[in-house]
C-alpha cells in the first residue's frame, strides 16, 4: 500500500482574536505558508482539497461555498467534511490511499472571536427533544465528569489543577501558546470555580486559528523538497450524540480509536514504543480520561502519574509539551490540525525551545468536545517505518 | 465487460433504500435516517453489525435546526462506536455522500460502508427559503436579501437568452419528469401535466414558474457500499462504481458566465477519465442528472457533454430523453417528480442507478445496453457539481 505523509504545514494564529483578517483571509495566510513550506503550486500540483467547517460556527448557511478561492482551489475538486479536523485529515489520507490522488490539502479554521453566543450554538448541538432546553451552559457536563472522576478514584479537588499547571507551564516554551502562564497550585486553590470543581484556568479558552496541511503520496513526497512526516495510522469513531445515554467515565470510544491505531501500527506497548503525545485537554480532567482510555496508564492512575511528573517535559512520556489546548486555546474543530501542526514541528526537529531530544513517533488524540462523543487518533512518525 | 484498470480496490453498491418523500413528514431527522439505512441494509441482506463505517450527507444545518448535524444523525445511521462523518457540498451533497463512501472503501480501510443522506426542509419557518437568506457574502450580497429562486431565475434567463431557447421547450422537462415519477413509489410531485399547465402556473421570479421548480420535501435515502471480496459474497449483481468527480467554482458567482456550467464539465471529465469513458453520449445507457429546476436538466446535460451547448432542448423535443428514448434522462422522475429533500434527492439518484442496473426498477426500467449509468448533483452558489458513474454486473 502507498504510504501517506504530511509534506507541508501552515498556520495563522492561534490567537485570542484576529481582527486584522476575515476568516477567508486567515485561511489564505495559512495556505500560502503551507504551500511554500513544500514548494507546491495549488493550481497545478494539488489533486483535491478538503475544508473542515460547520455552518453555525462560521455564521453562514452552506459555508462550503466560501471555502474555495483562498485555497487556490477554484475549478478544482474541493469538498467540505464536517467533523473534528483530525477525522477530516483521515479523509485526505483515504483519498491518497485510493491511488487516484497524489496530493490532498486539508484546511480547518476557527474564527471564534466572531461568535457572540457560543453556548447558544452548543445548545443547538444538543438533542432537540430531551437535552436542549435545560437553559444552562452545556459545560455543566464537564463539571459532572470532573466531579465523578475525582470521587471515583478518591482524589482531592486540588489535584485536578496539576494538569492545568503542567500544560500552562509547558506552553511558556511555545511561541504560539497565547494562553500559557506560570501558575502554581497555590494560585488555583482559591480561584473561583465556574463549573465546580473546574476553575476558569482548568477550562481551555477558545481561540482563532487557521491551519492548512498538505498530504502527499510517497512518490510525490520524494519529488519535492520537504521533510515528510508519515501518517502511520489514523482512525475516528463516535459513540452516540446523546449525553443521556453515556457514562460520565466513558472510555469506550477512546479505547476504540486508540486500539485501532495501535493495531495498525503494530504497537503493543504504547508508552514504550511511542515518544510523546498530543492529547485533548480542553478540560483539565479530559487529559486524564484520555490518557487512561488510550492505555498510557491504568484506570484511575493518570492523576497520580501527573503528580509524579511522568508526563512532564522531562518525564518518561511527555504529554502536551506544546502546552495543549489549555495553553494554545481550542480553535473549535481545527483543534486536531493544531495538534498535528505541533507534532509535526517536534518530529521535524523544528520545535525550538520545546524540542524533545527523542521525538520520533507521536500519538495524537482529539475529541470534538461537548456534546459529541467523536474521538480521533493518529500516529505520526518521522521515519518511513516504525 | 471490461474491468476498470484505474482502481486498486473496486467498490460496489450492493443495496439501496429510501423513505417516502413528502412535505411535513412527522418523522424526526434521526428516524428518517434510520428508516433509509435499515432499508438499504435489508436490500443488501446485511445487518448493522456488518457495517464498518458510515458517511452521512445533509445540507445546511439550519434546515433541521441542529448544530453538528452529522453527530445528531449518527444514531439514526446505526453508527454506534463506528467511524462516522458528515460531508457537505451544498445541493450536491447527495451524490457526494456516495463519493465519500467510495473513498472509504477504495482506500482499503473499510469493507462495508453505509452512505445515508437526510434532509428535513419543511420544519424551517416561515419557509425553507429563509435558510437561504444567510448563504450570501455577508458584506456585498446579504444586504440585498436575495433568495435562491432569484439567482436561478438569472441563470435561466441567461441560458435562454444566449442559446435562444423557448420556455415551451424547457417546460417539456417538467412534463417528462413529473410523468416518469408516476411510476415511483416514493414520489411526491408526480402527475400528468401539459406544457400549457407549466406555462400557466404561478410566476415566482420570472422566468421561473411554480411547475418549473421542485417542491420542498422531507426524506432520506441510503446505499450500502462494499469491497469486491465482500460484494461477491452477498450478491451476484453488484453495481460497480467506475468513476467519481467533483468540482467547485469560485465563490464569486457574480463574475461567472452563467450560461454554461464549466465546473460540471471539469467534474464530468474527472469521472469519465476514471471510468474510461470517451464518448458519454454513446456509452451511457441513461443519466440521472440533477433537475431541481427544469432548465437545470438541460444545462447539466450540456455540461456533461450529453448534448452540445444550447442543443439539449432539441433532444428533449425529439423524445430522446424519454424513458424509452435513446438516452433516458431522469427515468426516476427526478427532483421535479419525486421531490427535492436536498441531500436525500441526490442520493435518490444514486439509488436509482442501483435499481436500474440490477433490473429492480419495475415500471421505471430503462433498456440497459452498455451497462453504464450516471448520477449528478449540483449546488452552492451555482458553483459545485458532483458526478458518479456506475456499471452493472
Amino acid at each position: 500500500m502507498n504510504e501517506v505523509c504530511i509534506i507541508g504545514i501552515g498556520s495563522y494564529g492561534p490567537s485570542p482574536t484576529s481582527n486584522e483578517v476575515s476568516f477567508r483571509e486567515g485561511v489564505y495566510e495559512a495556505a500560502v505558508r503551507a504551500y511554500s513550506d513544500c514548494g507546491i503550486d495549488p493550481r497545478k500540483d494539488v489533486d483535491a482539497f478538503i475544508a473542515c467547517e460547520e455552518d453555525y460556527n462560521v455564521g453562514i448557511s452552506i459555508s462550503n461555498e466560501f471555502s474555495v478561492d483562498q485555497l487556490g482551489a477554484r475549478l478544482r475538486p474541493i469538498c467540505t467534511v464536517c467533523s473534528e479536523s483530525l477525522a477530516v485529515l483521515a479523509s485526505g489520507y483515504m483519498l491518497i490511499k485510493t491511488g487516484q490522488f497524489d496530493v490532498v490539502v486539508v484546511e480547518s479554521h476557527s474564527k471564534f472571536s466572531n461568535i457572540d453566543t457560543y453556548e447558544k450554538i452548543l445548545e443547538f448541538a444538543m438533542d432537540p427533544l430531551y437535552e436542549r432546553y435545560l437553559e444552562i451552559h452545556p459545560y455543566y457536563y464537564a463539571s459532572l465528569q470532573a466531579r465523578y472522576y475525582l470521587n471515583k478514584f478518591n482524589y482531592n479537588e486540588e489535584d485536578l489543577h496539576l494538569v492545568t499547571v503542567k500544560n500552562k507551564r509547558n506552553g511558556l516554551k511555545n511561541p504560539r501558546a497565547k494562553f500559557a502562564s506560570n501558575l502554581d497550585l497555590k494560585d488555583l486553590k482559591n480561584a473561583p470555580k465556574i463549573f465546580d470543581p473546574l476553575t476558569t484556568a482548568d477550562i481551555a479558552p477558545n481561540s482563532d486559528a487557521f491551519y492548512v496541511i498538505v498530504l502527499a503520496s510517497k512518490d510525490f513526497a520524494e519529488k519535492v523538497d520537504s521533510k515528510p512526516i508519515w501518517i502511520k495510522s489514523i482512525y475516528w469513531c463516535s459513540e452516540t450524540s446523546s449525553l443521556l445515554l453515556r457514562d460520565l467515565y466513558d472510555l469506550k470510544p477512546i479505547k476504540q480509536v486508540s486500539e485501532k491505531v495501535y493495531e495498525k501500527s503494530n504497537i503493543s506497548n504504547p508508552r514504550n514504543q511511542l515518544d510523546f503525545a498530543e492529547i485533548d485537554d480542553r478540560f483539565a480532567h479530559s487529559e486524564l480520561l484520555h490518557l487512561e482510555g488510550a492505555n498510557f496508564v491504568k484506570q484511575g492512575e493518570a492523576l497520580k502519574e501527573v503528580s509524579m511528573g511522568s508526563f512532564d517535559y522531562e518525564g518518561d512520556f511527555p504529554v502536551n509539551v506544546s502546552g495543549g489546548y489549555l495553553s494554545l486555546g481550542v480553535p473549535l474543530d481545527a483543534g486536531g490540525l493544531s495538534r498535528v501542526y505541533e507534532a509535526c514541528l517536534q518530529l521535524r526537529k523544528e520545535a525550538g525551545r520545546m524540542q524533545l531530544s527523542n521525538a520520533k513517533n507521536a500519538f495524537i488524540l482529539t475529541w470534538r468536545g461537548i456534546p459529541t462523543s467523536t474521538y480521533c487518533a493518529a500516529i505520526l512518525s518521522n521515519k518511513g517505518s516504525i | 465487460m471490461k474491468t476498470n484498470i484505474n482502481f486498486r480496490n473496486r467498490v460496489a453498491i450492493i443495496g439501496a433504500g429510501m423513505t417516502i418523500f413528502r412535505r411535513k413528514l412527522k418523522d424526526t431527522p434521526q428516524e428518517l435516517t434510520y428508516q433509509a439505512t435499515k432499508m438499504a441494509l435489508e436490500s443488501a441482506g446485511m445487518d448493522f453489525k456488518d457495517v464498518e463505517a458510515c458517511v452521512i450527507g445533509s445540507a445546511p444545518d439550519a434546515f433541521d435546526g441542529v448544530h453538528m448535524k452529522g453527530e445528531h444523525l449518527s444514531d439514526g445511521a446505526l453508527a454506534y462506536l463506528k467511524p462516522v462523518k458528515r460531508v457537505f457540498v451544498g445541493g450536491a451533497t447527495g451524490v457526494f455522500t456516495a463519493i465519500s463512501a467510495w473513498w472509504h472503501v477504495a482506500s482499503g480501510m473499510f469493507d462495508v460502508v453505509v452512505a445515508v443522506a437526510e434532509e428535513k426542509m419543511s420544519s424551517a419557518k416561515p419557509h425553507p427559503q429563509a435558510v437561504f437568506l444567510h448563504i450570501w457574502d455577508p458584506i456585498t450580497e446579504k444586504p440585498l436579501n436575495p433568495n435562491l429562486i432569484w439567482i436561478f431565475a438569472m441563470e435561466m434567463h441567461r441560458y435562454m437568452h444566449k442559446y435562444n431557447i423557448k420556455k415551451e421547450d424547457i417546460a417539456l422537462v417538467s412534463v417528462k419528469n413529473k410523468k416518469n415519477a408516476l411510476d415511483h413509489p416514493s414520489a411526491s410531485a408526480a402527475g400528468k401535466y401539459t406544457v400549457e399547465d407549466v406555462l400557466n402556473s404561478e410566476v415566482l421570479v420570472y422566468p421561473v414558474q411554480r411547475l418549473d421548480i421542485s417542491p420542498v420535501t422531507d426524506g432520506a435515502a441510503a446505499i450500502v457500499l462494499a469491497s469486491e471480496k465482500v460484494a461477491r459474497r452477498y450478491t451476484d449483481s453488484p453495481v460497480w462504481i467506475e468513476g467519481v468527480g467533483w468540482n467547485l467554482d469560485s465563490t464569486h458567482w457574480t463574475s461567472r458566465e452563467l450560461a454554461y456550467p464549466l465546473y460540471l464539465e471539469y467534474a464530468g471529465n474527472m469521472a469519465y477519465k476514471m471510468a474510461n469513458i470517451d464518448n458519454p453520449r454513446k456509452q451511457l445507457d441513461f443519466a440521472e442528472v440533477y433537475d431541481p429546476f427544469n432548465y437545470k436538466e438541460l444545462h447539466h446535460m450540456e455540461g456533461l457533454k450529453l448534448a452540445d451547448k444550447g442543443k439539449a432542448p432539441e433532444m428533449v423535443r425529439e423524445g430522446i430523453t424519454q424513458r424509452d428514448g435513446d438516452l433516458p434522462i431522469c427515468p426516476s422522475g427526478g427532483l421535479l417528480g419525486v421531490g427535492n429533500p436536498i441531500a436525500a434527492a441526490g442520493m435518490m439518484k444514486v439509488c436509482e442507478l442501483y435499481w436500474q442496473l440490477t433490473y429492480q426498477a419495475d415500471k421505471r426500467q430503462v433498456r440497459i445496453k452498455n451497462g453504464y449509468g450516471l448520477a449528478q448533483a449540483w449546488g452552492d452558489l451555482m458553483q459545485v457539481s458532483t458526478v458518479i458513474i456506475t456499471r452493472g454486473g
